[in-house]
């Protein structure tokens, strides 16, 4: 039998979880016809993607947990590097 | 505030679990992340496949992107993000000891699981129907290559879940932390992909 300390109270991975899905309807509000006159089409898929990517780095850190451990920096290279070369790629 | 638990038959726990402040231990087994790693490596090639064809046929693509029912995917994207939600409050349950609580999120989890499953294959059946195929169209292929591809994964952390749920039974012998943990990571990881699908899919292509 083994004690563990655990904190409870308000989570910072319930704030994650709203801003989440905060970012989840800003990102679709870019297929609007008002957001098309704002940015160009490609600049607005771009723009969705940084977001998805953006929440992607929140999942590894926040859901996953790997926030401040040894893994964190290969997950963090693999969303920099795919997130590039979509956005790159959107940009085309 | 904190309380005190006890882990039976578990790994000792040095560090709060995953969603707790200040914690540096790496959850699960390492290996499991050079798996995902390699997996969403997998999915990356796809992405790029995907993306770079898009580029060669913006307009065709666009004309078959706002075919899809956007309102489903949305709703998809948030009951995953719930679900990876519920999944991190189960684990830090399982490392409190707190079984019951721990089903009720994993409960919850499932539910959310189910309901990507149905919305999933309602949206396949209404394409289907309106006369897309993986054979109709490029941007099709893509899309249904891709989402089945997901979908797979869906159904294998849907397993993951079920068999952590059925070890917290009430007499059962619990999961281990790092089980549940790894459990957790692929679930996430599944969620995560999902974000960047619909992305390129239901909001990036309509360009």
């Amino acid at each position: 039998v083994n004690n563990t300390t655990v904190k409870t109270g308000p989570a910072r991975v319930d704030i994650v979880f709203i801003g989440l899905a905060v970012a989840t309807f800003i990102a679709v509000l870019l297929n609007s016809a008002t957001a098309h006159d704002l940015f160009t089409p490609h600049g607005a898929a771009a723009i969705a993607a940084a977001i998805a990517f953006a929440k992607a780095r929140f999942v590894v850190s926040d859901f996953m947990g790997l926030r401040g451990t040894a893994m964190q920096w290969l997950f963090d290279a693999w969303i920099v590097v795919v997130g590039v070369m979509s956005i790159a790629l959107l940009l085309r | 505030m904190t309380t005190t638990a006890h882990l039976p038959g578990n790994t000792p726990v040095a560090s709060p679990a995953p969603g707790s402040a200040g914690r540096r231990r790496l959850p699960a087994e390492p290996g499991l992340w050079g798996f995902l790693l390699a997996d969403m490596t997998v999915f990356a090639g796809f992405f790029a496949f995907y993306l770079w064809s898009l580029g060669d046929s913006r307009a065709a693509f666009a004309a078959d992107a706002s075919q899809l029912i956007v309102p489903l995917g949305l709703i998809n994207t948030l009951v995953l993000l719930a679900s990876s939600w519920t999944v991190v409050r189960a684990v830090r349950a399982h490392s409190a000891g707190d079984w019951h609580a721990a089903r009720t999120w994993l409960r919850l989890t499932l539910v959310g699981a189910a309901a990507f499953v149905v919305i999933k294959f309602s949206e396949y059946g209404v394409e289907i129907a309106h006369g897309h195929t993986m054979m109709s169209s490029g941007f099709f292929m893509f899309y249904f290559v891709l989402t089945a591809m997901h979908l797979m994964h869906v159904t294998i952390g849907t397993g993951l879940v079920t068999r952590w749920y059925h070890s917290l039974r009430p007499g059962g012998r619990p999961a281990s932390l790092l089980w549940s943990e790894s459990a957790a990571g692929y679930w996430h990881m599944v969620d995560l992909l999902w974000l960047i699908i619909f992305s390129f899919l239901y909001i990036g292509s309509h360009s």
